[in-house]
This record gives C-alpha cells, sequence and structure tokens, in this order.
C-alpha cells in the first residue's frame, strides 16, 4: 500500500466507527481525537479492525504512534501489503 | 482451540476474565479481539450468569433474561449497535422479535407501551391528559448515552419524576418497569440507573432473541473462539494470591494456579473481594432478589387472549420493591409471555419447533433470600408449590383469567426457582440479582491488576452487562501493568 492507500485505510476504519464524522478535512499531523469525537474506547476499536481487517497486531506499548494520521501512515504501511 | 477443562499453569495471560456472564463473555472477546491472550473462567458448566438456561425435561427454560432492551438501535451510537459493533456483531445477527405490546397495571390504572414511544404518549395524553407536557419534558430531561458512573449520585428517581408529573399513580405506572427490571436499592432507585433504564425500555423497546438467551450466549462464545480467546467450564476460582497490592496469580478450585497480567472479575464486588480475602462488610449484600414461576402449556397465549410480551403488575395502588417479610410478595412483580415476541405468525417456531404449539407464562415476584435458605429440604419443596400456587393467583388478575380449570387442564410442565437457586448457580452473595447497592462504578478495587465489571458495576440487564464488560476491558486494555 502507499501511503495515501494506508491513509485511506484507517479513514474507512473511521467512518464505521464514527460515521456522523466529517473526515474530508482532516489534518495529518494533529491528533485525531483533537479534530473529531473519539474516545479512547473508539481508538481501541482501531486497534481492533486493523487485527480484523489486516491482521495487524498493535501491541500496547506502541498505541501512542497511532494518535496522528501521518502516524498511522508511518507506523502502518511497513505492515501492510 | 483449547477449550478443555484446565486452562494452561504455565501460560502468562495478558487478562483471566472471572465468570461468563454475559459482562464476562463480552469482556473476554474485546480482550481477544484486541489480541491480548485471555483467558474466561465459569465455575458453572452452562455460560450467562444471571441470564442462563437449563434444560428439563427436554424444554429449554431461560432464567433471568424476560426480554432484551434497547431494541430500536437507529443511531450508530445507540448503546446496543455499538457494542454489537465492538463484539463484531451485527443486530441481525442476534434474530430479534420485537415486541408488540408490554403493559403496566398498578391496582386498576394501566399504561401500555409497545416499542413506538409516541404510542406511549399518546397513551399517557389519553388518560392523563394534564400531564403529557410534564411527560414531554420529563422525557427531554433525560441525560443521553452517558455513563451511568456520570449520573451515579444525582439523587433518586422519585424525586426527578415528582419534578415533572403531578399524578402520582403516572410516577408509580413509569418507575415500576425500570425499577423491576434493574433496581438495586429499595423503594427508590439511583437517578443513573433510572435514566439508562428507562430509556432502554420505554424509548428504545423490548425484544427477545429467537430461541432465546442460548442464541445470545452461543454468538459471544463463537465470538471468543474465532478470536483465539479460551474459555473453561466448571472451572472457579477459589482465592487469589496477592503480593504488592496486586493480584499475583489465581488459584482454581481444582488447585491449579494461573498467572495473569489483569484480572477482571464478574462475579460481583463483593464476591471478588471475598477472593482476595477481604472479609464483606454487613449489608454490603444486595437485598433484592426474586423467584420465578414456570408454567408451559399447550397452546398459544391467544387462546386465552394474553397479548401483552410482559406485564408489570401491582395489586395496590403504590407497587412494592423491597425484601419481602415472608418467602415472596405476589402482590407486586412481572408477567413474561415470551410467545408474545414476533410477528403474530409462526410465534410458534421457537426452540420447541417441530412439537404441538405450546407456550409458557412466567411470574417473577421479588423474595426473601435468608427466608428460603434456612427451610429443609423437605419444607423447600412444600414452600415452593405454595409459592407457586400463591404466586399465580395473583397475577392471573392481570391477565384475562382462563376459565376454572382450564390453564391447569393445558398444563404441560411447571418449575420455579428460588433465591436459593440463584445462589447456587452464579454464586452471588444472598441470591442478589442486581447486586450491592453501593456500585463500584469505576469498578476499581483496591487491587492495582484488579476490576470488577457487570451488575456490581452498575451494568444493570443483558445489554447493561454486556456494555460493562466492554467499558472494562478496554480502560484495562488502556492501563499499564
Amino acid at each position: 500500500m502507499t501511503a495515501d492507500q494506508t491513509r485511506q485505510a484507517v479513514l474507512d476504519i473511521i467512518t464505521e466507527i464514527a460515521p456522523d464524522e466529517d473526515l474530508s478535512a482532516l489534518s495529518n499531523d494533529v491528533p485525531l481525537r483533537q479534530q473529531i469525537q473519539l474516545d479512547s474506547m473508539d481508538f481501541l476499536d482501531i486497534v481492533m479492525e486493523l487485527r480484523k481487517r489486516y491482521g495487524i497486531e498493535v501491541p500496547e506499548n506502541d498505541y501512542g504512534k497511532l494518535s496522528t494520521l501521518q502516524g498511522c501512515m508511518e507506523y502502518l504501511q511497513p505492515k501492510l501489503p | 482451540m483449547p477449550v478443555g477443562r484446565h486452562p494452561d499453569p504455565g501460560t502468562l495471560y495478558d487478562a483471566v476474565v472471572i465468570g461468563a456472564g454475559f459482562s464476562g463473555l463480552a469482556a473476554a472477546v474485546r480482550f481477544a479481539s484486541l489480541g491480548r491472550k485471555v483467558c474466561l473462567l465459569e465455575r458453572h458448566t452452562i455460560p450467562g450468569g444471571l441470564n442462563s438456561y437449563y434444560s428439563l425435561g427436554g424444554r429449554v427454560y431461560d432464567v433471568g433474561l424476560h426480554a432484551l432492551t434497547n431494541y430500536n438501535t437507529g443511531d450508530a451510537r445507540a448503546p446496543l449497535r455499538r457494542a454489537l459493533r465492538r463484539l463484531g456483531l451485527e443486530v441481525a445477527d442476534l434474530g430479534l422479535d420485537p415486541q408488540t405490546t408490554s403493559r403496566i397495571a398498578l391496582g386498576e390504572a394501566e399504561l401500555v407501551f409497545s416499542n413506538d414511544p409516541a404510542f406511549l404518549e399518546d397513551g399517557i395524553a389519553a388518560r392523563y391528559p394534564a400531564e403529557v407536557d410534564g411527560y414531554r419534558r420529563m422525557v427531554q430531561a433525560l441525560p443521553g448515552y452517558a455513563d451511568a458512573a456520570e449520573m451515579a449520585g444525582r439523587g433518586g428517581a422519585r424525586e426527578f419524576l415528582a419534578r415533572h408529573l403531578q399524578s402520582e399513580t403516572l410516577r408509580e405506572l413509569l418507575l415500576m418497569p425500570p425499577m423491576l427490571y434493574g433496581s438495586p436499592t429499595e423503594d427508590d432507585m439511583d437517578f443513573g440507573v433510572f435514566a439508562a433504564l428507562f430509556r432502554a425500555i420505554f424509548l428504545e423497546g423490548l425484544c427477545r432473541p429467537r430461541g432465546g438467551i442460548r442464541t445470545l450466549i452461543r454468538l459471544l462464545l463463537r465470538r471468543l473462539r474465532e478470536e483465539g480467546g479460551e474459555s473453561y467450564f466448571g472451572c472457579g476460582v477459589r482465592r487469589f494470591e496477592v503480593e504488592d497490592g496486586r493480584i499475583s496469580a489465581l488459584v482454581l478450585d481444582d488447585g491449579t494456579t494461573l498467572q495473569a497480567r489483569r484480572v477482571l472479575s464478574s462475579i460481583g464486588l463483593h464476591e471478588t473481594l471475598a477472593l482476595a480475602g477481604t472479609a464483606t462488610p454487613t449489608g454490603a449484600a444486595g437485598r433484592i432478589s426474586f423467584a420465578e414461576t414456570f408454567t408451559v402449556f399447550s397452546g398459544t397465549p391467544a387462546d386465552f387472549a394474553w397479548k401483552d410480551g410482559v406485564v408489570f403488575f401491582s395489586r395496590g395502588p403504590r407497587f412494592i420493591y423491597h425484601k419481602p417479610d415472608g418467602l415472596v410478595e405476589p402482590a407486586s412483580g412481572v408477567i413474561c409471555i415470551p410467545e408474545n415476541f414476533g410477528p403474530s405468525e409462526g410465534r410458534q417456531e421457537g426452540p420447541q419447533k417441530g412439537r404441538r404449539p405450546e407456550a409458557s407464562l412466567r411470574i417473577t415476584c421479588l423474595a426473601n433470600h435468608e427466608n428460603w435458605t434456612r427451610l429443609s429440604e423437605d419444607d423447600y419443596r412444600l414452600e415452593k408449590q405454595r409459592c407457586f400456587a400463591e404466586m399465580r393467583r395473583v397475577a392471573l388478575d392481570f391477565l384475562a383469567r382462563p376459565g376454572a380449570g382450564v390453564l391447569e387442564a393445558r398444563t404441560l410442565a411447571t418449575d420455579m426457582f428460588t433465591p436459593r437457586t440463584i445462589v447456587k448457580y452464579t454464586g452471588h452473595f444472598a441470591g442478589s440479582v442486581y447486586g450491592t447497592p453501593a456500585k463500584s462504578w469505576k469498578g476499581v478495587t483496591p487491587f492495582a491488576n484488579l476490576r470488577v465489571c457487570g451488575t456490581d458495576q452498575g451494568g444493570l440487564g443483558v445489554v447493561g452487562a454486556v456494555i460493562s464488560g466492554l467499558w472494562s476491558a478496554d480502560l484495562m486494555a488502556l492501563s499499564k501493568t
């Protein structure tokens, strides 16, 4: 996957978790939770979906790396097919 | 898949979940879905906890669950939808049969409600025209899907109802279902619990899983297996080993010792603390327990013109909700007719399909645990018979009464459970169904790696329990060990 596709994969997951949020203008560098209503449990839903959809296990020590879209792209891209 | 009788003492589990009721099942599925190594332990041989089932004489009886709440799940952030998504399930997987109507009968007064909140509002407008504006304001004033934890301690439900409604009868009518379906406190209930249950029952509505509670239990067990979680039945925890304020190991009933980084217990707050050797303070056990009668009869409820799925009843103009002085309090309670859920055609296609049509009448009343417990075996059997007859006699006043001897002649099977049965199969102190009145809203315990979920964290009812399990698993998954 390219960085853009990785970004889109994360957005697809967020769309399912928070279908009422507008994701069209999200910044890559600002923590997701400052841009949309996403609580820490919604965040765990992202971890769960990554495992379900792509078989990616995110150890708890790496949770912090997923706080921004940029972080998600850097962390996930090498793990995605 | 390692589903056997003995978990592996050589494994360090990320989480051990104690108790396979709905909160424990949900928590275990969530841990497993997050990639955690999880082990679910249940002392009983059948999962479900306070909402379980048993087989007798070729029939399956549900215990606990009358109806599932929160049926209308239009809002994507509504509790049931949200919980199911987190469990990797969809509403359609549950095979839910919605109610047609249910009824609240209080002395001479009654209100009928359906899964359309406007129907209840119209009923209130027709019977209590002066109150309907107050009722609307009351509904507006209910908090949204907030955590019960945030609402806890904000006064009682009676005070809230009195602020909006003049008629004491109407207040009683509206308080009765939420209270009977989940108040751990006598005579009045916590406002937060009331708000959650009022919304769940009246605004979102009632339904039943086709095939009963077993359907839901099996779905959750299937999800746990799919996610690689382990579950063990007939496998109770005898005690905890404690070191530096943490649970360092769990000793099982068979003597096996398990290692876990985190322990989430759904067996009750004081039941859990007792495993660490902490004595239960006097009065901490909940006082609300129930007895329930089952009458299975041939034919359909329509034969008796019984239309309602659930009937909340009180003989007097004030319903009784405290521990009875005798064995049971037959004057207030709940009737459930499971076959009245779902479309009127094909209602017989329940778990008993293939037989001639049959239906069941369940009557639930408050019961006194100590009084049932001190009976000898012989007296216990006799009192069960006596209370069965008494509960059914009173409850039938709130249904179209069958002709003399007709129900008896059609009866195929009867059974009854008491607080004694609840203690035997769930281990909850005092047969308490809604747990300790002093909830642990945050689920924390004096031990750093031990939390409680389920009834004593405020997760009341099947949906409440599932949400509690998910919430607690999430908090543990996010906490450092």
